[in-house]
């Protein structure tokens, strides 16, 4: 049964389905455990590879039930909140359950996260879904008060400024897992990038640079390590999201992709560069503005306009310019800029929160 | 059955079990989103307003009305007035026909839908032709027709269009999605 008005769901299905990468499956990992061991919520996440959760949520399953989504499963009992991410299209028998119950649940479907304007005002309307009867809400992700917010656990903060404050613990973590120390000579970069992304270039500009650079990119296999001038690439295994996390608080600039690392590491504030996942018809690249008109707002006017252009050549596969060398160059002052968009970040609430805070209004 | 991509304004479709129509459907598309429309709707049973998001591909029961092609006459207060051949006229409230304003001209043709007898909204023809009033100028060597800004149009509008399109220029619209088709010779 749905609880009361007013009240948030005591149970939660979380649908997810893995199209390409980690990512969604990441998103999903990750609000299920926050859910779970945040809210105290009762959740199933069902989802079609769930064997990719192993390696970055490794205890997801010690609070929330992992169910394998093929096409034998079997759905009877509804939960109270069902979350359909990404247009993962439920089947026709999660439909027919949620019908049956006798009061419906509440039907989300989450959408990957944006900065277009028009997610401020397409956001939790809940609609009837022609065919069904039921309410359906499409909940978008997104960095200002009108949009869902984006995950952030509560205690997130407070580890990052501890762990950020203290070169001790830097140290051992890195030692556990095979990274140098830190070293104020260095600039230390964490490196994660879709296959089309302008490595060669960077690591040409960066090879010539005039202090050591150190990148630490994890990968699933050929790990080592391979020095080019100035430049040291570390090929590391890869982490689990809660070491992930550390490794963003521990390097200087972060390269990141998609959804949940390019998240990660606003909520690191330190700068980073986003390689965004293509669409056809050049989709992602209003995606990108739309991210940067907010983004650089945080940062120095001299700094907005080539800072936006670092962001478009991180994504173009033929390298015109080089800019790398100005970004390491303003390292301090793009890292205030970032500490300043983290802080507006950290003053919403978060996705988690609106979430249960939108099923009251139901 | 219609998908939600395809409705109009002036569509009128079955949400439980009640006649809604259309008064307004905006698209959004993005990159990895699916691409959704925010509709606002009128139930014709109660006469209340909603609002919705739809996805593109989600399926919705039309039913089809009676439907006749009027001319826009005037407006006179808060309504506006069609005639048809016969010189019926047939009022319509900005509410009812607020997605149309934007290209709203005197003497423009559309198609006006009754609902028991009742006018209930009107539809312009799929494609347009308007004047740009206003746009910035376009930066030089742009000729891909890939780059947008945005241009207004005489009603105020503003629309995107490829950055060769200049102030004066007349170009084609197409009123379902709003959208630049091309710019006429």
């Amino acid at each position: 049964m749905r609880p009361a008005p007013n009240s948030t769901p005591d149970s939660i299905d979380i649908f997810c389905r893995v199209i390409d990468n980690l990512g969604d499956a990441g998103v999903c990992g990750r609000l299920t455990h926050q859910l779970a061991t945040e809210h105290h919520k009762t959740v199933r996440l069902f989802i079609d590879q769930p064997a990719c959760l192993n390696q970055i949520l490794p205890d997801l399953a010690q609070h929330a039930a992992i169910i394998p989504w093929s096409e034998a499963l079997r759905y009877t009992d509804t939960a109270d909140l069902v979350i359909e991410a990404f247009a993962c299209d439920l089947p026709d028998r999660v439909l027919t359950a949620m019908m049956k119950r006798t009061i419906p649940p509440v039907w989300i479907d989450l959408e990957y996260l944006t900065a277009e304007k028009w997610a401020d005002t397409c956001h939790a309307i809940p609609s009837t879904h022609p065919m069904t009867g039921l309410k359906k809400t499409l909940f978008f992700p997104g960095f200002t008060p009108l949009t869902g917010g984006l995950i952030r656990e509560r205690d997130l903060i407070a580890h990052r400024n501890r762990f950020q404050n203290n070169p001790q613990d830097q140290t051992s973590w890195r030692q556990a897992h095979n990274l140098p120390p830190p070293d104020p000579d260095c600039i230390d970069g964490s490196i994660f990038c879709y296959p089309g992304a302008p490595c060669a270039a960077l690591f040409d500009d960066l090879s010539t640079y005039s202090r050591p650079v150190r990148l630490f990119q994890p990968v699933t296999h050929d790990y080592g390590q391979e020095t080019r001038g100035a430049l040291t690439l570390y090929r590391i295994p890869f982490l689990s999201q809660k070491d992930y996390d550390r490794l963003l608080w521990t390097c200087d600039v972060n390269f990141v992709r998609g959804e949940d690392s390019f998240v990660r590491a606003q909520l690191a504030g330190r700068p980073l560069l986003w390689n965004i996942y293509v669409q056809e018809e050049q989709a992602h690249l209003v995606k990108l503005d739309a991210f940067l008109d907010l983004y650089t707002t945080a940062f120095s006017e001299d700094l907005r306009k080539t800072l936006a252009k670092t962001f478009h050549l991180w994504n173009e596969i033929h390298q015109t310019d080089k800019l790398w060398r100005w970004y390491l160059d303003h390292l301090q002052q793009l890292t205030e800029g970032a500490n300043r968009w983290s802080v507006y970040l950290e003053m919403q609430p978060d996705l988690s929160d609106r979430l249960l805070e939108f099923c009251k209004t139901l | 059955m219609k998908i939600a991509q395809e409705l109009r304004p002036g569509n009128v479709v079955i949400i439980d079990k009640a006649p809604m129509v259309v008064q307004k459907a905006e698209y959004n598309k993005s990159g990895r989103n699916a691409a959704v429309v925010k509709f606002k709707f009128r139930n014709l049973l109660t006469g209340t307003n909603t609002e919705a998001v739809h996805k593109t591909d989600e399926k919705f029961e039309d039913i089809i009305l009676e439907a006749k092609e009027v001319t826009y006459s005037y407006e006179a207060g808060d309504m506006y007035v069609f005639m048809d051949e016969e010189y019926n006229q047939y009022e319509l409230s900005k509410d009812d026909i607020e997605d149309q304003l934007k290209y709203l001209e005197e003497q423009m043709q559309f198609e006006i839908t009754f609902y028991e007898g009742k006018p209930i909204s009107v539809t312009p023809p799929v494609k347009v032709v308007r004047e740009i009033i206003y746009t910035e100028p376009a930066a030089r060597g742009d000729t891909s027709g890939k780059v947008m800004k945005f241009a207004r149009l005489p009603s105020g509008y503003e629309i995107q269009v490829p950055a060769f399109v200049e102030i004066g220029d007349k170009i084609e619209i197409d009123t379902r999605t709003d959208e630049y088709v091309s710019r006429m010779k």
